[in-house]
């Protein structure tokens, strides 16, 4: 909009009821003020943020509230180093990624974002590590191709930019994994030995999910290959994408094809890749990019993210309220991130130890203006909720150190961590009060586990879900598996 | 945050006065109020509750900075800290990070105060850095200090002279209970924002231990907690605003099935710190008494659990 436009606008004054029956500012049944621009900036499209992870962020299974008005509040809940901060933090770098540069999709959105900071943890350079990962793991599966001689080269490429830019100790060593990765990912007979032995437990057709997705991939691919239109996917592991492809074109159609899960992973591709495939034909030839392209563009993703860091509840309270102004004059901004809004709950709790019910005095208006915001301005909230307060039934699992004591006795094995392999160990329960819980977030309770491989997987898992997801951390780069 | 008269032009005497008939007494329930509303309940011109509005937001809201200007800014100022041990920074991830709380938690014996002592004498030796070491159970000893800075210095033994310059350039505060801990936080946050030169070139916070004071809180459970989020609240303001690494040592106790233990101060605290790790002794009578296994419970950068073992040596 230009200034002109928004002097003729701002001095038209709109009239319109407000929104529920229920809502506090229609309590008295009065009309609203506020000018064009205003309404403008209020009902103009914002980014749509169901692209950056279409079971997180989609509206399709977003509870109603009572007064049909859909709001987008999303609570991610957990207790501590269950990945809550880092999954906010890995959707905050997927929303503010460019969706491309000199035509190689990034998979972001170029969205802005508001991340309010009440722990005091967030940190700006774990955001770069996420979106440089992001970027150059854009850059290697963009030229994904079953020719290894390719890839070698493309590695070499990668290490021969990568290295002498790096600032710091942080970057260099998650290069250097990502490079030896990637060498690894080379060497033929490796490639070959888990051909041998995905066709093997694809053969044997087992009943484990994960076995499942596997030949999923494959039919997928496969289908793919006979429509002759290959495209790299910046979403897809590079890895398991390399080795489907071993898998499934020396002898296509040798494996089980589901007619359910060739579907399935169909629309799982399209979800994946209407992030911004839109020019497939530029993809087909090879971008790079210098290692200064890459730092631009971190930069100019970090400056699409704006942080308040908040100290107290009131301070929150205060700072949600400015954000009228923020959203009203930037329409760009789409999700705002809350981290955490249970930071205060003890410290209001003991500042006034006989009033029973100063939770929910604080969260009231808390809730209030998240509400009025996310169903007034259609921005998403994301919001951490740390789990203070345990479960009485559950009490005694929840510490991996409990497993490793356990073992002590019986094993001087110190690495198995017995209890990890075994239950999530998290359940959810509310401590915030009613006003809380009468906002109704999309909650999606995380956890953490060690795989089979002894690796620490997040789980994630919502009601809303037909089945938990499982995500890890990678060379400083989330994925969902 | 009391609203008080004066607070700008428009929030005259008589404005307040009807605020506080209608039981508006703070920030928060001015702001949590439409201001049309308000104008038409109290008959108060609009223009002027939407002015002290303003005024509040602007006085009281967090300021939004950019990301790329925090990040461009941490670029200048990061820091790892050695903790004086090579396989606890490999786990660690290079060592103590400047802008986090590091916490290490062992029953008595496993080498908490020792590993504070070694990071204190390896930070001190660098680059004129200095340590502050709030101390609470009276652990600090100069010996230990000293020994550690010698063998820092292998190649070199370091006369007197340098020992004590080095020396000079670590602080000792005592604090036995929370108010104590409480008056050092401000006296530092106040020094460090205007550049005192008792913290010039501060980068490290110790403080050991912090069990003692939580426990000597009367009051319950709940004020404990209360007086511990805040603890860990200044903390991280500390760090992150002066760029400093901060490490906490904490007991185990008993976990509520009695059959482990696990690191005290309860469910808030575990979730206030960055990084926490577990020490332990081995007790395993063949391997050499001052092994011990270090074992990373919780951390936003590496892949925890994970455990090394190492020497305290």
């Amino acid at each position: 909009m230009n200034c002109r436009q928004e002097l003729y606008y701002s001095r038209i004054t709109v009239f319109e009821m407000s929104y529920g029956v229920i809502g506090p500012s229609s309590s008295s049944g009065s009309k609203q003020k506020e000018s064009g621009a205003q309404l403008l900036a209020r009902l103009s499209p914002r980014p749509c943020l169901t692209a950056v992870d279409p079971l997180i962020f989609g509206t399709l299974s977003q509870p109603k509230t009572s007064t049909g008005v859909t709001r987008k509040v999303i609570e991610l809940y957990g207790s501590e180093g269950v990945g809550k901060s880092q999954l906010a933090l890995h959707l905050a770098a997927r929303t503010c990624l460019p969706p491309q540069v000199k035509g190689l999709s990034l998979g972001g959105l170029g969205a802005k974002v508001v991340f309010i900071d009440t722990d005091f943890k967030f940190s700006a350079f774990q955001l770069a590590v996420f979106l440089e990962r992001l970027v150059l793991s854009a850059v290697e599966s963009q030229s994904q191709s079953p020719d290894v001689g390719e890839l070698k080269k493309n590695a070499e490429s990668v290490e021969h930019q990568g290295t002498p830019c790096k600032k710091m100790k942080l970057d260099l060593d998650c290069l250097n994994e990502n490079v030896e990765g990637n060498k690894d990912c080379n060497v033929k007979e490796k490639c070959d030995k888990n051909v041998e032995s995905h066709q093997s437990t694809v053969k044997s057709n087992s009943t484990d999910p994960k076995l499942a997705l596997l030949s999923g991939n494959c039919s997928s691919l496969s289908d793919k290959t006979q429509k002759e239109d290959i495209k790299p996917s910046n979403s897809y592991d590079d890895r398991t994408l390399e080795t489907d492809f071993n898998v499934s074109n020396p002898e296509k159609g040798l494996y089980p094809q589901s007619e359910s899960v060739v579907a399935k992973t169909k629309d799982t591709w399209n979800q994946k890749t209407q992030a911004g495939n839109s020019d497939e034909a530029v993809n087909s030839r090879v971008v790079s990019l210098s290692t200064k392209e890459v730092d631009h563009l971190v930069q100019q993703s970090l400056s699409n993210v704006q942080v308040l860091r908040v100290s107290s509840s009131q301070q929150l309270l205060v700072t949600l309220h400015s954000l009228q102004d923020l959203l009203l004059s930037d329409t760009d901004v789409s999700l705002v991130i809350i981290d955490s809004i249970s930071a205060f709950y003890w410290h209001d709790k003991s500042s006034e130890p006989a009033n029973m019910s100063c939770t929910e005095q604080k969260m009231k208006p808390v809730v209030e203006v998240i509400s009025k915001l996310s169903s007034e301005f259609y921005v998403t909230f994301l919001v951490t909720k740390s789990a203070l307060i345990g479960s009485k039934r559950k009490r005694a699992e929840d510490d991996f150190y409990q497993g490793n004591n356990n073992m002590k006795g019986t094993s001087a094995d110190k690495t198995q961590h017995g209890s990890y392999l075994t239950e999530p160990q998290c359940e959810h329960v509310e401590f915030l009060g009613k006003s809380w819980l009468e906002l109704q977030p999309k909650r999606i309770v995380l956890s953490r586990r060690l795989n089979h491989q002894r690796q620490t997987e997040f789980v994630a898992s919502s009601p809303l879900w037909s089945s938990d997801r499982t995500f890890a951390i990678i060379n400083d780069h989330l994925r969902f598996l | 945050m009391a609203l008080l008269p004066g607070l700008c032009t428009a929030l005259t005497q008589e404005t307040w006065q009807k605020l506080q008939d209608a039981s508006i007494k703070t920030v928060t329930d001015f702001i949590s109020k439409d201001p049309e509303l308000l104008s038409q309940r109290l008959h108060l011109p609009y223009k002027d509750l939407c002015s002290i509005q303003r005024v509040l937001l602007a006085e009281h809201a967090a300021y939004p900075v950019s990301a790329a200007l925090l990040y461009n800014g941490a670029l200048t100022t990061f820091a790892t800290l050695s903790t004086g041990y090579d396989r606890l920074d490999d786990l660690l991830d290079g060592g103590l990070y400047t802008g986090e709380v590091t916490e290490f938690a062992g029953d008595c014996a496993a080498g908490k105060t020792t590993i504070c002592h070694a990071a204190s004498a390896t930070t001190i030796s660098t680059d004129g850095q200095s340590v502050l070491y709030i101390d609470t159970v009276c652990s600090l000893s100069p010996q230990s200090i000293a020994e550690c800075l010698l063998k820092t210095h292998t190649d070199t033994c370091p006369d007197e002279q340098t020992l004590h310059s080095c020396l000079k350039k670590m602080r000792s505060v005592q604090a036995f209970d929370v108010w104590e801990l409480f008056a050092v936080l401000k006296d530092l946050a106040s020094k460090l924002a205007e550049g005192s030169s008792d913290t010039r070139d501060l980068k490290l916070i110790i403080v050991d231990s912090l069990v003692p004071v939580i426990y000597s809180v009367a009051g319950g459970v709940q004020q404990a907690q209360g007086y511990l989020s805040e603890i860990g609240l200044r903390l991280k303001q500390l760090a992150v605003t002066f760029s400093l690494a901060v490490v906490v040592t904490n007991n185990l106790v008993s976990d509520f099935g009695g059959s482990g233990r696990i690191a005290a101060l309860g469910k808030l605290w575990s979730h206030l710190l960055h990084t926490r790790v577990i020490l332990e002794r081995c007790e395993d009578p063949t391997v050499l008494s001052g092994t011990r296994t270090a074992l990373l419970v919780k951390s936003c950068r590496q892949k925890s659990p994970s455990s090394v073992v190492f020497s305290l040596g």
